[in-house]
């Protein structure tokens, strides 16, 4: 039941009825798809010029408004950050869906199949994120998802920065879905870096399995100055799936989604590694 | 609440409730093309229109975010006696069974090339993804876009 | 994507078939893709569906479920709900005459059970109809719902159909009213719906002497047709007090009369239009929604529309899930000296098309393949789930599945390419089947010989499309990724023969136009045009000069309606006899006109020439029959019923990958080659094959009802219940393989259901050839097909 809707033109304005309870939309399909009863007061903070993507030489900034078609079809956003930013939003397969969930959207709203919290986990990025009143915040996204009060709560998160300042690194991304429209039972999301035949650096993020993505520790551990062969991957995979706990999902069995956990680990590493060799080549 | 919005290039004031979607309003316009079929929960895309020529889906889409800009539904592509390239390709190609996803389809197609002049098979895939039809299996859809876009390159020449 | 292309190659079984398939390519308006009468209209947004009417002043129709799977109703009140103001009806078993009748769209005497009324005073599945309500706003009705007082004496469900009949089990249909309408087997007090049984030869014979002989069990599951536009009808009393009912239906002859027996009106009282409808794939094929929607309009004396929500259309009508046992003693050379098939159906809770389609296991799949010895045994049990109705394929779907399966078994134990078995073993013209006549829908069938038949050129054809041979057991793939090939031979059938009636007017206008008023339905299909097309053909005009108004059973002379594969084969024949008609009274006048004899008389190009050159336009003939002189309506009424029921045949090939890793099957091609008699329209014929194999991929791999452990189907949406989208499209191509039936309009045979059957087996039989595992019961989700590698391995 939505009592009210406003559209500010001015940051300040959406601010102050956040601050009061009103509740964000920018894509809105998250509330319009709830169908909730509660009594809700909505403001739309889609005309306030949070929509920009901004490309330097150390950091990717996106603005909280901007849409997963924006991002899919960014051919600017640069290298590999570009690269998994792009794929992260071409998850989200319906092109009608994609040209309204926004980046902002997609990390605020909780719920399992949001795709971009996975790829901007394993790019470290941050929010930045305002309330009345108050200095403007910035946070890493670990930290944010980790956290079980949402920091954006009576505020907006309004940018994402993602740095740019990294070596040349690899990265792979997987997803398991039944068809191409289906939100992901699992995604592995890894970067890292490549020291002849040995892996540094590696970052593996799993979403999907829980109600945010987490950081895989046990895959740096693992492979951390290992001899990157198939035999590691194997190993590292089987690992993984006996170390995760799923969620539960009616639609798929826990054991089965822990199962996919440590394949997909596994060929995102691949895929990663592989990559690696070709930049540096 | 009220907003002043464009749809098929006229101007309207609409009058609605906060809550009300674009669907809706658009029905209560007398906008019958846009259909629905997934209780609005933005999963079939019968309900397909332009905003600002992206395609969105109308049922979970807030009526008030149409305000000051431009909603396009199939109505306005063209008519029988005069139909757009798109809606003769359609009816050339096979690809209107029941119709009922047509408008849809054609609006997200219409929204690719507009954008893309010589769209690959995939990228017309990847415009309807989100469009749902049980009749066609998709095949002659597909054709019906391919054979549009190269009809609308040939009159750009 | 590559795009469909129609061979010119023609059967090569008989010579005359050559020279039908030659003479059909002269036709000039048949076998040509005229564009669909209606698309452009769809396509610019203009043409109306149910809900596009006028809705001024109508209510809101609502369908109180039933929480539980299996309930007596002690008691109702509906005081309280019907004191909310803009309430305007509130209907109870109470209320409602008790009236058994049986929803399916069959004709009359329906060869379902009786078994259903409008509103009971049980419930017998999660979501079956408690109570019914017109109101204002749909918010209302369900403010309403609320206010409803039900006491219920919940009762123990019965939701596995194998225990369905086992002593003490739950009887579902305990009312002494329920019956069967046809003398048929019908056992309600054991759960039995229907059950059917045909033997030819000694089996136990054949057991003994052949060189192989194999069983296997097979299953399939639940599915929904998912029409975009779900059941939705508008009701309204016209000024003479007569129920209208404009309904998303595929049987508006059926829906008029069995929503008068349902309601105890007369049928004159009764008026059903179906408008444009949104898919329909059997669903429709329903009285289901009518009945309801006239109780609460003769309740409110106001505008009714029930629109089902998409949650409530998945517990609508759904395939029946069936479990088919194969029995059969095969030779080494893979010849067949036998076969059994035993099938039990769940019909669900009512028995709606339980006997029908469990008949049609047998009768559209048995006769595929050549064998003296034969035996059918079925039953079809009820349980407390949704409700098993028409959905494309209808049991030959379940069936063929089972049957290519096995088929691809016994070529491996025989050492056969399964093709060369199809080969050596599939019917051909002029021949016939025990099973034709022995298994018809309920009573005796009819008798057939097979008249055209391309499944040769198909299965030949197929072979080379998919690279059969290069790709083969040879397991190609990298990584954890293994590819196969797997084929299926499909049959189906045209119009139920001797029981089906279609029949069609036609009248002449000014202009030499003619106005066609037909029963027949087009739910998508492009029967409108097809039809169309006959006509024209006849008469020497084009589609635009053929007016076709269908399906107003005010207007429309009668027909069964869109079922059975029935509409271009038997309302087809009904277009070419009333078209045949006109043309004589035509060129009567034109002789009159051109003082010459009606015999040397050609219809072409929209005039009636002779031969030596003068001619008169219809349009002339159309002015003087109706203004000028031996004033007349040119005009015809034509009905038809078929003798037979010849199969379209085809033959399936795909090529999938599986992930061995993850158990996930990706289709990389998908062929499919069809006999289809003449194709009247061949793009809209090819639609048919495309949309129906899509939808039998989608059923094959990710479809599937989820139930908690009360009946309650957790995914009735599009989120959690997956069909395909133009993204999940593998490669693929249509096959048209031209045949002549003679018994047919201008050659033709049907296309709608029978490629729905193909992916099931095929697929499976890809599978097969990739990892060396045998899927038997379906779906082949990625966790079933990760589990059926992993006990390999074991």
């Amino acid at each position: 039941m939505i009592r009210a809707y406003h559209q500010p033109k001015a940051l300040k304005q959406a601010l102050a009825l956040v601050a009061k309870g009103a509740t964000p939309v920018a894509g809105a399909t998250a509330v319009y798809t709830a169908k909730s009863e509660r009594e809700q007061t909505l403001v739309d903070i889609t005309r306030l010029g949070l929509d920009t993507i901004d490309v330097k030489a150390s950091k990717v900034t996106l603005g909280a408004t901007v849409t997963l078609s924006q991002i899919a079809d960014d051919t600017r956003l640069p290298g590999m950050v570009g690269a998994v930013l792009r794929q992260g939003a071409r998850a989200l397969v319906s092109r009608p869906l994609r040209n309204a969930v926004t980046l902002g959207g997609n990390i605020a709203h909780p719920c399992f199949w949001a795709d971009m919290p996975v790829v901007l986990l394993t790019l470290k990025a941050s929010l930045e994120i305002q309330k009345a009143g108050q200095k403007t915040k910035i946070i890493p996204i670990a930290k944010a998802l980790a956290d079980k009060k949402r920091a954006w709560d009576k505020g907006l998160i309004t940018r994402v920065m993602i740095p740019l300042d990294k070596p040349t690194v690899g990265w792979g991304y997987e997803r398991f879905a039944r068809t191409t429209n289906d939100y992901a039972f699992v995604t592995a999301c890894a970067t890292l870096r490549r020291e002849g035949a040995i892996a540094r650096d590696v970052r593996l993020v799993l979403g999907a399995l829980q109600l945010r993505p987490f950081v895989v520790t046990l895959a740096a551990e693992l492979c951390e100055g290992q001899e990157f062969t198939g035999h590691l991957l194997d190993a590292v995979g089987l690992e993984i799936a006996k170390s995760v706990r799923a969620a539960p999902n009616f639609r798929a069995s826990a054991e089965y989604r822990q199962h996919l956990a440590g394949v997909l680990a596994k060929r995102a590493l691949a895929t990663a590694f592989a990559w690696a060799m070709r930049e540096d080549a | 609440m009220e907003f002043q919005t464009t749809i098929n290039g006229e101007s309207h004031l609409i009058e609605c409730e906060p809550g009300d979607t674009l669907y809706r309003v658009l029905r209560a316009g007398g906008y019958a093309s846009v259909k629905q079929g997934c209780d609005c929960e933005g999963t079939c895309g019968a309900c397909t229109v332009l905003l600002d020529g992206e395609a969105i889906l109308s049922c979970i889409t807030p009526a008030p975010r149409a305000a000051g800009r431009e909603v396009t539904t199939v109505e306005a592509l063209g008519h029988p006696s005069k139909p757009h390239v798109l809606q003769q390709s359609f009816v050339a190609a096979g690809a209107v069974q029941c119709g009922y996803c047509t408008p849809g389809m054609i609006l997200a197609a219409k929204s690719l090339l507009d954008r893309e002049r010589s769209p690959s098979d995939a990228q017309i895939a990847d415009a309807l993804s989100g469009n749902l039809c049980r009749c066609t299996g998709y095949v002659k859809i597909i054709d019906a876009v391919r054979d549009a876009a190269a009809t609308l390159r040939e009159e750009a020449k | 994507m590559n795009k469909a292309h129609k061979t010119d190659r023609s059967d090569k079984n008989t010579s005359s078939q050559t020279n039908k398939t030659e003479q059909a390519k002269a036709f000039r308006v048949v076998g040509h893709s005229v564009p669909k009468i209606d698309a452009l209209g769809m396509a610019c947004g203009l043409e109306q569906y149910v809900a596009d009417h006028d809705l001024t002043d109508a209510l809101v129709g609502y369908i109180v479920p039933s929480p539980h799977a299996h309930a007596r109703i002690r008691a109702i009140d509906a005081k309280k709900a019907r004191a909310i103001p803009g309430v305007h009806a509130v209907l109870t078993h109470e209320d409602l005459p008790r009236n058994f009748h049986t929803t399916a769209g069959q004709g009359f005497v329906e060869p379902s059970p009786y078994d259903s009324l409008v509103l009971d005073s049980k419930v017998r599945f999660v979501g079956d109809k408690v109570a019914l309500i017109a109101a204002e706003t749909r918010e209302l009705c369900i403010e309403a719902a609320r206010a409803l007082k039900v006491d219920y004496e919940v009762l123990a469900p019965v939701l596995d159909a194998k225990k369905a009949m086992e002593k003490g089990a739950p009887v579902i249909h305990d009312e002494p009213e329920a019956h069967m309408p046809i003398p048929v087997p019908y056992d309600a007090k054991r759960n039995m719906a229907a059950s059917a049984s045909m033997g030819v030869g000694d089996m136990d014979e054949v057991k003994k002497s052949s060189h192989l002989w194999l069983t296997r069990d097979f299953s399939t599951h639940y599915a929904q047709h998912c029409p975009i536009e779900p059941h939705v009808c508008l009701g309204y009393l016209d000024p003479r007090d007569r129920v209208v009912l404009v309904s998303s239906t595929q049987v508006p002859f059926h829906a008029r009369r069995i929503t008068a027996q349902a309601l105890g009106i007369p049928v004159k009282r009764v008026r059903v239009i179906k408008p444009r409808i949104g898919g329909g794939f059997g669903a429709k094929q329903e009285v289901m929604i009518e009945q309801v929607v006239a109780a609460l309009v003769l309740a409110t004396r106001r505008k009714v529309l029930l629109l089902l929500t998409r949650a409530e259309e998945f517990v609508s009508r759904t395939r029946h899930p069936i479990d088919v046992t194969l029995e059969g003693g095969f030779n080494r050379d893979g010849s067949i000296n036998g076969m059994r098939m035993k099938v039990l159906s769940n019909t669900g809770a009512y028995g709606s098309h339980a006997l029908t389609v469990m008949c049609n296991c047998g009768s559209k799949v048995l006769p595929l393949y050549r064998m003296s010895t034969v035996a059918f045994d079925a039953k079809a049990v009820y349980t407390n789930l949704p409700v098993g109705g028409a959905y494309r394929g209808y049991g030959a779907t379940q069936a063929a599945f089972a049957m290519e399966v096995f088929m691809d078994e016994v070529a491996e134990e025989l050492g056969l390419d399964p093709i060369e078995l199809r080969r050596r073993n599939h019917i051909k013209p002029g021949e016939g089947s025990p099973v034709f006549a022995a298994l018809g829908e309920g009573k005796p069938g009819v008798e057939q010989k097979i008249g055209s038949s391309g499944l040769a050129e198909c299965l030949t054809l197929g072979e080379k499309e998919i690279g059969w041979w290069d790709k083969r057991g040879k397991k190609l793939g990298d990584g954890p990724k293994r590819r196969g090939v797997g084929m299926c031979a499909l049959m189906q059938g045209s119009s139920i023969p001797e029981i089906d009636m279609a029949s069609v007017s036609m009248k002449m206008n000014d202009d030499g136009s003619f106005n066609l008023i037909v029963g027949a339905t087009d739910l998508g299909t492009g029967s409108d045009t097809v039809l169309a097309q006959m006509a024209a053909e006849v008469l020497g005009l084009s589609t635009d000069d053929i007016l076709v108004t269908s399906s107003d059973t005010d207007l429309t002379p009668f027909d069964v309606g869109a079922y059975a594969s029935s509409t271009t084969y038997l309302s087809g024949e009904a277009v070419r006899r009333a078209a045949l008609d006109v043309a004589a009274q035509v060129k009567k006048v034109a002789a009159e006109m051109l003082e010459t004899s009606a015999e040397g008389i050609t219809l072409v190009g929209g005039k009636a020439c002779v031969a030596d050159g003068r001619a008169v336009t219809l349009g002339q003939i159309g002015l003087r029959t109706l203004y000028e002189r031996d004033q007349h309506q040119i005009a015809a009424t034509a009905s038809a019923i078929s003798q037979k029921s010849p199969p379209p045949f085809s033959a399936h090939f795909a090529e999938v990958e599986v992930d061995t890793e993850t158990g996930f099957v990706r289709v990389v091609k998908y062929v499919a080659a069809i006999d289809c008699g003449t194709a009247i329209n061949p793009k809209l014929a090819e639609g048919q094959v495309e949309g129906a194999v899509v939808n039998g991929l989608s059923y094959a791999l990710t479809e599937e009802y989820l139930f908690d452990d009360k009946g309650k189907m957790r995914n009735p949406n599009f989120t959690d219940y997956k069909i395909w989208s133009t993204t999940d499209m593998p490669e693929y191509k249509t096959i048209m393989v031209p045949t002549y039936e003679e018994t047919g309009p201008f050659g033709a045979k049907s296309v709608s259901e029978i490629c729905i059957n193909g992916p099931c087996p095929a697929i499976s039989n890809a599978i097969y050839d990739a990892v060396g595992v045998r899927l038997r019961d379906t779906p082949f989700t990625p966790e079933r097909v990760l589990a059926a590698l992993r006990a390999a391995k074991a």
